[in-house]
């Protein structure tokens, strides 16, 4: 493409008189820690009131944590009393809420228990450990709660979490992380979740990282949920979940492998399209539990990362032919780059699609490779997926 | 492809980099104004360009600097990353960030300004331009317009966009495909319109 008319026609802002000194003058008054606040981050919902009730030697402690220097340290121990930011070395800034408990020597931190949400300037890789599991950074914004040490075993787990994390949906959840720009990777045992923007993700008390809604009907129920907080598992016993769920992976996965080798559907349901927009739909027969969740798992990306895409691709074909209908199949594979699944060798399946459009097929084709699913389980070096998709117009 | 402003390939802003990191490093008020001189309009361009004109370019121009400043202890000098790039990776997550916060308001700044009929010949035709390419640019989903920024005015490679944008190098290239092919509609159409 010629840059010359793009540049003229597309013209930058300069940079206004006296910016650096804006800059400067920022950067020497910015350095004191802000006064804590009442909500640590718009949209979260203050702390309970049960905090108040922690014991007075918590408090106390807490205060005088408070007067711990604000400039950035590589190592440090915070409980906070009441809402607060701290810096944690040169690149990370945590806003915890009260109650919430920090220990940190450089990168490495560990979060005993409360709600902290994370803002990481992207670099060097970034830990933060809990009793329940870690979080490993990719991204830049994101938040962990974790119950108290015992809490499980307490009454009114639910109803805890419920009000700290505002939006930790699954009962039982010790551990909860959302993403809200970037990825992080949930790691118990050997066995990991890989979160992007806008997911979020839990590990309960048997141990296996999964995957979570925030939606506002699943926090009623935990709110609901009262004591049926199922007991906390020993070291012991999460460990062996966590074998279990491996062989329960291998298994599902090896299945999967066999059922796309024999040309069956990794994904569909939807039986009917909706008007205008792409739908997955297909015939399938009864799934296992696990070939289940990896069926749902796909439906979820495909609708939200690829659908977007694909309905351009079919909204142009819809000025070209009106009344274009049909069925388009794809079939890709999920390779393995560092932490992610990304698409490789889409092809469509000729003998299965009904729409005969090169343009329009190039395309479909082409926006696929801007999906990102989780990686391969470990040990396949890649996935591979059928995904049909019928289109109606409006 | 040439770069404009700052280019990552520019000798003389290597050397400019290595000698000015140890004492912004230190906090040497002095170096630190020239690494933000040095470095302002590279920032202003790609802020301008994401999140289109208006006063959150400076603000975002700010906090890229502040956050580049405090974190410059943490650059790795001998590692993949230049300062340039590492600065407008860290300015291209902010403008996104933006723009993802206005497309929940749903709201643009980029608009095409209509030509005033008393506007001479030649500058009737670039106005008529810079509304091609404003509609052409507001259309881009943000993401696509980062890409193709950090591609077209910055020089950065496919490895770097996606580094930048934390996506799969795939998905770069289909993003700077579409961004380019619609951008590139705009300017034929453009043309085809002109006298």
């Amino acid at each position: 493409m010629n840059r010359d008319p793009l540049e003229r026609a597309w013209p930058a802002a300069e940079p206004p008189p006296g910016f650096a000194d804006r800059v400067l003058d920022r950067l020497q008054h910015a350095a004191p820690e802000p006064a804590p606040r009442a909500r640590s981050r718009r949209g979260w919902p203050a702390r309970p009131v049960r905090w108040l009730a922690l014991p007075a030697l918590l408090l106390v402690l807490g205060g005088l944590l408070l007067l711990w220097p604000a400039h950035p340290d590589r190592a440090g121990d915070v409980i906070a009393a009441e809402p607060r930011r701290v810096s944690i070395g040169e690149r990370v800034v945590a806003q915890m809420s009260s109650g919430a408990h920090l220990r940190w020597v450089g990168d490495e931190v560990w979060q005993d228990r409360g709600e902290v949400s994370y803002d990481v300037v992207p670099g060097a890789p970034f830990r933060v450990a809990t009793p329940y599991g870690s979080v490993v950074v990719l991204g830049t914004v994101f938040r962990v709660v974790v119950a108290e040490r015992g809490a499980a075993e307490g009454e009114g787990m639910q109803k805890h979490w419920a009000m700290a994390g505002g939006a930790a949906a699954s009962v039982g959840a010790l551990l909860w992380v959302s993403v809200e720009r970037g990825r992080v990777r949930l790691e118990q045992g050997g066995t990991e979740l890989l979160l992007a923007a806008g997911q979020a993700g839990a590990i309960g008390a048997d141990g296996i990282p999964h995957l979570e809604s925030s939606a506002p009907h699943a926090r009623a129920e935990v709110a609901a949920a009262g004591s049926d907080e199922p007991r906390r598992k020993s070291s012991r016993e999460v460990a062996d979940a966590v074998r279990r769920h491996a062989a329960r992976r291998r298994a599902a996965a090896a299945e999967q492998q066999q059922r796309l080798g024999s040309g069956s559907r990794a994904s569909g349901a939807s039986p009917a399209a909706a008007a205008g927009a792409p739908s997955a739909a297909t015939p399938e027969p009864p799934l296992s539990p696990q070939s289940e969740r990896r069926k749902e798992y796909m439906q979820r990306v495909m609708r939200e990362q690829y659908f977007p895409v694909a309905r351009d691709c079919y909204q142009e074909l819809l000025e070209r032919q009106p009344t274009a209908r049909g069925r388009v199949v794809l079939e890709f594979a999920i390779v393995g780059d560092g932490d992610a699944g990304v698409v490789d060798r889409v092809a469509q399946r000729e003998d299965e699609t009904t729409i005969e459009d090169a343009e329009f097929t190039l395309c479909m084709r082409e926006s696929l490779y801007t999906a990102v699913f989780e990686a391969p389980p470990p040990g396949a070096k890649e996935t591979t997926v059928v995904y049909p998709i019928e289109l109606t117009p409006e | 492809m040439p770069a404009m402003l700052l280019s990552t390939e520019d000798p003389e802003g290597d050397a400019l980099e290595a000698g000015l990191l140890q004492r912004c490093r230190a906090g040497e008020p002095a170096a630190l104004r020239v690494f933000v001189e040095h470095h302002q309009r590279s920032v202003f361009a790609l802020l301008s360009r994401i999140v289109g004109p208006g006063p959150e370019v400076e603000d975002l121009a700010q906090e890229t600097f502040l956050r580049a400043i405090r974190a410059l202890p943490g650059f790795d000098v001998a590692g993949a990353a230049r300062l340039s790039t590492w600065l407008l990776t860290i300015a291209t997550r902010l403008a996104l960030d933006v723009c993802r916060k206005r497309a929940r308001q749903q709201r643009s700044p980029f608009t095409a300004e209509p030509p005033s009929a008393a506007t001479p010949e030649h500058e009737l035709q670039r106005a008529e331009l810079r509304g091609a390419i404003a509609s052409a640019v507001e259309a881009l989903p943000s993401d696509q317009r980062a890409a193709f920024v950090l591609a077209e005015f910055h020089g950065f490679s496919i490895e770097d966009i996606a580094a930048a944008l934390q996506i799969p190098e795939n998905t770069v290239k289909t993003r700077l495909f579409r961004a380019r092919a619609k951008l590139s509609q705009a300017l034929a159409q453009h043309r085809g319109h002109a006298p």
